[in-house]
């Protein structure tokens, strides 16, 4: 088996198993997780795909996943930030700073983000102190 | 007979599997973050063994630098609350299983049907590299052939950069800055890295025109040192007047468009770089480039921790 079946397989592999756990809708830090071992197998395959050439790689695929792969970085951090944002959103909702019941899910899952507000805000307190 | 090659390919295969799954079936997130780094650094090692070592530096820098603080930052904020994820229900997983399986036979079928040997665009890149500015082949691709891609591309990191930094500046709550370490240990480690961090980027950023390296992999290297800097309490990027950072985040799209309507009124071909003067036009977008995705490597990953002056005190 050459390097380029050997990387290429790893690629489809890599590509599935992302897939299924962004099907299996896991909470939203473990899907972009997913989404990024997803576009890693992606490159990989697409990258093996240019090694297959006896004289040295073929060099635009390889700059086409250098974009990529930084494109993916980008994506990345915007779809945490819009995650950081909801989960702020609901924060508000549930802590009562926002009219009540305007967040949905705020009131559903109230008692976990309240928690998870009060204890943010003690962390911070304990910032403020030091 | 087995040769070492084949054995160090098929090791580093199983290990990229291994820790894939690992990352995304591991019940607490945080470890679960741990296995995605060194996932990243694999592929490093994936794309050395690919004879790609434009993608390896990148890699290293990205996947297992940057996208491990972004995802551990967020989780400090998110998964604190949450705990262990819910599990879903079987149905769903089962579904799941299903789909993914059939696309990976669909993909693996595919993989079969490709010929084993096939020159792709090599030949082509080769013959046409004499008539550009540049000496290596991935950065006469990113700057000369498909340079329209890569302005693109700087479009992109732009928009995804405006994001986060829209999102931070409506949030109604206080943001939790970053603790200012005052470890002994983390300011001497910055004060060792950060000069040798920048060299190495100015030298990527040279050595871009002839060999491996480029805007790109110097951009993010350099990024990933401004964060580090900010780690440690020495604001650069966090510091900078409002209006100077957002100058600087566009000055790659900037340069392509500046260009790009140059070369347009000169009556030539959008981004058909004229014969001379082509190697400071690249070299120039290049350091533009590399500028821009610094800046904005940092922005993304500090912007959501930035404390931002309200408007009114805007500089």
């Amino acid at each position: 088996m050459d390097t380029f079946l050997t990387f290429a397989l790893t690629g489809v592999v890599l590509f599935s198993l992302g897939l299924q756990e962004v099907l299996a809708r896991p909470g939203v830090l473990r899907m972009l997780i997913a989404v990024n071992v997803m576009g890693s197998g992606t490159l990989l395959f697409f990258v093996s795909l240019a090694h297959r050439h006896a004289d040295g790689p073929d060099p635009v695929p390889h700059a086409l996943a250098l974009t990529g792969i930084v494109v993916t970085l980008a994506a990345t951090a915007a779809g945490l930030a819009l995650a950081r944002g909801l989960h702020r959103l609901r924060a508000e909702g549930s802590g009562g700073r926002v009219e009540g019941g305007r967040v949905e899910g705020g009131r559903s899952q109230g008692a976990g983000y309240e928690r998870g507000r009060s204890e943010s805000g003690r962390d911070e307190q304990g910032r403020a102190d030091r | 007979m087995i040769g070492l090659e084949v054995v160090f390919d098929v090791s580093v295969a199983v290990l990229l599997v291994v820790l894939a799954l690992e990352s995304l079936y591991t019940p607490n997130l945080f470890t679960s973050i741990a296995f995605f780094i060194a996932f990243g650094l694999v592929m490093a090692l994936a794309w050395v063994r690919l004879q790609a070592p434009d993608l390896a530096l990148a890699e290293a820098a990205v996947g297992a630098g940057l996208t491990g603080v972004l995802l551990l930052d967020a989780a400090r904020e998110i998964a604190a609350v949450r705990g262990v994820e819910r599990t879903p229900r079987s149905m769903v997983r089962l579904t799941s299983l299903l789909v993914a399986a059939g696309v990976g036979v669909a993909l693996v079928a595919a993989l079969l049907e490709v010929p084993p040997r096939a020159a792709g665009l090599a030949e082509a890149v080769r013959e046409a590299l004499p008539l550009t500015a540049v000496e290596h082949g991935v950065t006469s691709v990113l700057l000369d052939f498909r340079a329209l891609d890569t302005f693109f591309e700087t479009a992109v990191l732009l928009l995804a950069v405006i994001t986060v930094l829209v999102l931070q500046a409506h949030q109604h709550v206080r943001i939790i800055p970053w603790e200012l370490s005052a470890s002994p240990v983390l300011s001497g480690l910055v004060g060792l890295l950060a000069p040798v961090v920048l060299v190495f980027s100015g030298y990527l950023l040279w050595a871009g025109t002839h060999a491996p390296g480029g805007a790109f992999q110097a951009g993010v290297l350099l990024g990933a040192g401004g964060i580090l800097l900010e780690l440690a309490g020495v604001h650069t990027v966090s510091r900078l007047p409002r209006r100077a950072l957002r100058w600087l985040l566009s000055l790659g799209v900037a340069g392509f468009a500046l260009l790009s309507g140059t070369l347009l009124l000169a009556g030539r071909g959008l981004l058909e770089l004229p014969g001379a003067g082509a190697r400071t036009i690249v070299i120039a977008l290049e350091i533009a480039i590399a500028v821009s995705v610094a800046l904005t490597v940092v922005s993304l990953v500090v912007g959501s921790n930035l404390r931002l002056e309200p408007p009114e005190q805007e500089p």
